[in-house]
């Protein structure tokens, strides 16, 4: 079934396909390439973003004009945004670790649609390079946020046309990839596997998928209808036509809320993979964890309106929102419990993956409890729009997923790349990630609090000392960034080659060859063992 | 659960339709915006609404309707007809398919320009002299339509592809899928007509 | 018992809203005549004068260097104004800090008529119990009705005439060395662990010793209750990411088990 020498099989790197060269990159239609095809993509497009951001930091350093002008930092948090929510955390970890790992995990040979894969690809990196095209075309760089609240986004002479479309194709991608995935757990799983022997990264990827398939046409249609908007003045949105500014926040968040659950769930996937690994133990709660991921999936469809608390709608509606806001926390925290769970009582090795996802609880954690505060109709009002709420998204979203992802990185490059990287250089870049995380976004809970305005580029004296810490955290994180991306480029060429199963792990992609073949599997395997399986030696660590 | 080779090249048609049918539900919930913004605005204008829907032909409307339905059936016996190895009456059924289609276009076409001789369209002066809820209305009327005759012309490229593949015998009673995917495309674009057409053409 | 439950459960909601209803006006009074308005966080006017009980002239911002407890009387009073410098010298009796160097008491007579003379007299009788060295420390002032005005109204409190006397509320005022007001304690009697609190409170931003930061941390002024209340909340807090450092620390360290 698996063979673990390495040297027998071709792997998927150096497989000779139809095409030679770099088309057989550019044209391929192997999940593997296409992971990395992302991968790359994904890296490129977050340090863009992620400098942005440094400069945006740079700025707010000092009251007042620091090194730009209101107009430009309005340009650059837009742009950030865009970038960010649309380029890297809603595509990245299914295109790169669905792509890659849930053929694998689930014993097949591809996904269902290999070559509509590759045409997500494609989509996805017109959608990426329209949005930094929106930076120095025409009319100068799109000032909306990334939120595109009318009627500003309808009235603003920037390029937002170029933005709005720019959404547009890569939520198309994003669908899908979605549909590319459900049709693939449905239709591709070894004989032998049934729903409930498929591991919970596959289970994530499925309720993921479902949320990307539904919700992203509803963002599709409002950016049309901005669009529209602006080119035609159909006046959905505008007042004076009749139209209603709060039915564009409706339809905007009606999509964006369930998008962070598209964001966060893979990454909850990841971690309940790493966790049993490095406990050498089953995963705690198989079904809960199972359940947990479709109740949030299903329940975040429902809670857009806590984004609207202060818009102006009824009473009961915020009534509403609130409780389901609340009520969306519960699976989350459920998951949180079987995690710790499944590492009480385990043969615990810290690890770089490990590390990662013990910090992922933390980080999240502060992350979910501040999302309760916002939930909590009295306690919004207080601090919506202020930098209280963009520290609590980034705690999520970069403390969450962020984290999650180096997680993954972390755990699954031995089998991506057939290298190990520097143990001591990872752990290093991730004390100077996690502390530079918390000095960057920490003191913005507090100055938020006391009043801080978020997308404002000057501020009250009062402010400045939380500013000067947050800024000097974003420069410690972005040196742990670099110091961890160095460590993998590196040991690409200069690390030791990876066995097939250098962690212990037991889900099938340890049970092939570091890096894998081009078809995955000599012969696709028959499963007989529940999914996290840690009785007999068919799945020894071997260093 | 069957588990197919993964060649790319003669793709199990259970998965396949499987996809396709999920890619259904994405243009369904993309036209469900629109339709909400429909239902928010005609809840709060429904006078408006009512007035505006006369300027629209509800007998163009109802050729319309004609034309979709016959198309879906023609396009459904086509497959029936590959099934049954009758490439020459997949063909024919193919072509009146797309025939129909090209009378939808037309229609729309002659539906249009009618309107914009006399200024409807959005941003034009004369809507902005209408009530509120006749301007919106309009901008719903060529946006949901718009979108719809869109569709229609990624239909119409789709069984203009599958004629191409029929004649060349690239599609063959064994191997349909195409065909069959690019049916319930259809099917969808028709269903869609379907809710459009009492919307806008029958509320006076 | 089930119409039983339902008939008690509206007779408590009936309640609860006439209560809603309460809460809510008390909220939204804003006319005082006779009270108190809170000015927490504003500065009083350092630059009055008043005269000491020896008559001195002296200023706010000469005597105020350190946290001041300060409250209003007039010397003539029948009622409530004994009772409250009672309350104050019983409370300064049992305070662990030191009158004197952590803390002085300043009682001011917002009576016109009120003269040096008369203050040192109602002094004498409260000051019984201090030592010597410190009953400087508890300083009495008297007026001009501009400066009498001035400081009361700086402080939110309302009194009236009435005939020869006054009606007034009974609180003191617990005064930052910069002349901020950091807190409103009312009644006549105090509870000690109030007044230190809100001493230490005042001591922001001044040298002090650690158990008083830590005090701080563990303790805040709840104004419904109005009473410094134990925070639960921040203790466990403070707890449980203790522990949670406690063990990825020992998740480093640990070997692991086979």
């Amino acid at each position: 079934m698996s063979n673990s020498e390495s040297g027998t099989q071709l792997s998927y790197l150096q497989h000779p396909g139809k095409y030679k060269g770099i088309l057989s990159w550019l044209l391929t239609t192997d999940h593997k390439r296409i992971a990395l095809l992302y991968f790359y993509c994904v890296i490129v497009f977050f340090f863009i973003a992620a400098i942005l951001g440094l400069l945006m930091r740079v700025e707010l350093f000092a009251p007042g004009q620091t090194i730009m002008g209101p107009q430009t930092y309005n340009g650059l948090f837009t742009i950030h945004g865009i970038i960010m929510i649309f380029v890297i955390v809603i595509p990245a970890l299914p295109a790169i670790f669905g792509n890659f790992f849930l053929p694998i995990m689930l014993g097949a040979r591809d996904v269902a649609f290999p070559r509509l894969n590759l045409f997500s690809f494609y989509l996805y990196l017109t959608g990426a390079i329209l949005g930094v095209l929106s930076q120095f075309a025409g009319d100068g760089p799109p000032d909306t946020g990334w939120t595109f609240y009318v009627p500003y986004s309808a009235q603003s002479s920037t390029n937002v046309i170029f933005a709005l479309t720019a959404a547009f194709v890569l939520g198309f991608s994003s669908i899908l990839t979605g549909l590319n995935f459900i049709v693939t757990i449905h239709r591709l799983r070894a004989p032998g596997m049934g729903w409930f022997k498929m591991p919970l990264f596959p289970w994530a990827i499925y309720a993921t998928g479902w949320i990307q398939v539904l919700a992203t046409p509803i963002i599709g249609i409002t950016l049309l209808m901005v669009i529209a908007e602006r080119v035609l003045h159909i006046g959905f949105f505008d007042p004076a036509l009749g139209g209603d500014p709060v039915l564009f926040q409706h339809l905007f968040w009606i999509y964006s809320h369930p998008a962070v659950y598209i964001m966060i769930l893979p990454a909850m996937g990841i971690v309940t993979e790493i966790f049993p690994t490095f406990s050498q133990k089953p995963v705690f709660g198989y079904t809960a964890i199972l359940i947990s991921s479709l109740a949030i999936a299903f329940v975040g469809y429902f809670v857009w309106g806590h984004h609207m608390f202060t818009a102006g709608i009824s009473y009961g509606s915020r009534w509403f929102f609130s409780f389901l806001t609340f009520l969306v926390a519960v699976p989350s925290a459920i998951k949180v419990f079987n995690w710790v769970s499944t590492m009480y009582g385990g043969s615990i090795d810290l690890k770089p993956p490990l590390l990662y996802a013990i910090s992922f609880i933390f980080l999240f954690m502060i992350g979910g409890f501040t999302g309760i505060t916002l939930g909590a109709v009295a306690a919004d009002v207080h601090v919506h729009d202020t930098a209280f709420v963009v520290a609590h998204f980034h705690y999520i979203i970069f403390g969450g997923m962020g984290f999650a992802t180096f997680a993954g990185i972390h755990y699954w490059y031995p089998k991506m790349f057939g290298k190990m990287y520097n143990n001591r250089i990872a752990n290093i870049a991730w004390g100077i990630n996690f502390a530079g995380f918390n000095l960057l976004y920490f003191p913005q809970f507090i100055i938020g609090i006391q009043g801080m305005p978020r997308r404002y580029f000057d501020y009250l004296p009062q402010f400045q000392t939380g500013q000067i810490i947050s800024t000097i955290g974003g420069f410690v994180l972005f040196t742990g960034l670099v110091l961890m991306v160095y460590n993998f480029i590196r040991s690409i060429k200069h690390g030791a080659i990876a066995p097939s199963n250098p962690w212990g792990g037991v889900t099938l992609e340890w049970q092939i060859p570091s890096p894998p073949p081009h078809e995955n599997f000599d012969t696709i395997p028959e499963i007989k063992h529940p999914p996290y399986f840690f009785g007999n030696n068919s799945n020894t660590k071997n260093e | 659960m069957t588990h197919p080779d993964n060649n790319s090249d003669h793709m199990d048609s259970q998965t396949g339709k499987f996809g396709m049918w999920i890619f259904l539900f994405t243009e369904l919930f993309l036209f469900g915006g629109l339709f909400l913004v429909y239902a928010v605005f005609r809840a709060n204008y429904s006078e408006d609404f009512h007035k505006a829907a006369r300027e629209l032909n509800a007998f163009i409307g109802t050729l319309n309707t004609v034309f979709l339905l016959v198309s879906s059936m023609t396009v459904a016996m086509s497959l029936t007809a590959i099934q049954k190895k009758q490439k020459n009456l997949a063909l024919f059924l193919v072509l009146t398919t797309l025939f129909l289609a090209a009378l939808f276009m037309l229609n729309k076409y002659f539906e249009w320009s009618h309107k914009f001789h006399f200024k409807l369209y959005p941003g034009s002066e004369v809507l902005k002299n209408l009530a509120r809820g006749e301007l919106l209305f309009f901008g719903l009327y060529f946006m949901m339509t718009g979108l719809h005759a869109l569709h229609v012309l990624v239909g119409m490229v789709l069984l203009s592809i599958n004629i191409v593949k029929i004649q060349t015998r690239r599609i063959t009673s064994q191997n349909y899928l195409l065909l069959e995917n690019s049916a319930l495309y259809w099917h969808l674009v028709d269903l869609i007509w379907i809710f459009l057409f009492p919307l806008l053409y029958l509320i006076t | 018992m089930k119409k039983l439950f339902l008939v008690l459960f509206l007779i408590i909601f009936a309640f609860n809203l006439k209560g809603q209803e309460m809460v809510r006006s008390e909220l939204f009074k804003k006319e005082v005549e006779i009270g108190i308005v809170e000015k927490l966080g504003d500065t009083v006017p350092m630059d009055l004068w008043f005269l000491n009980e020896n008559s001195d002239t002296v200023t706010l911002r000469q005597i105020i260097n350190k946290p001041t407890i300060l409250f209003f009387v007039y010397f003539d009073c029948p009622n409530l104004c004994s009772p409250l410098m009672d309350g104050v010298a019983d409370v300064e009796s049992k305070l662990d800090l030191d009158l004197g160097t952590d803390y002085q008491i300043i009682t001011i007579s917002f009576n016109t008529k009120d003269t040096p003379e008369k203050a040192r007299e109602k002094k004498i009788n409260f000051v019984q119990k201090i030592s010597k060295e410190n009953q400087k420390y508890w300083i009495y002032l008297t007026g001009t009705q501009e400066n009498i005005t001035a400081i009361t109204e700086s402080i939110g409190y309302k009194y009236k005439a009435q005939g020869l006397d006054f009606a007034h509320a009974s609180a003191i005022f617990i005064l930052s060395p910069q002349g901020k007001i950091t807190r409103y304690l009312y009644g006549l009697s105090f509870l000690p662990f109030d007044v230190k609190m809100a001493i230490i409170e005042a001591q922001k931003g001044i040298a002090r010793p650690t158990i008083n930061r830590i005090l701080e941390y563990c303790f805040a002024y709840n104004p419904s209750s109005h009473t410094y209340t134990l925070q639960v909340t921040r203790i466990i807090g403070s707890i449980i990411v203790f522990i949670a450092l406690i063990v990825f620390i020992s998740l480093l360290v640990m070997k692991r088990k086979k």
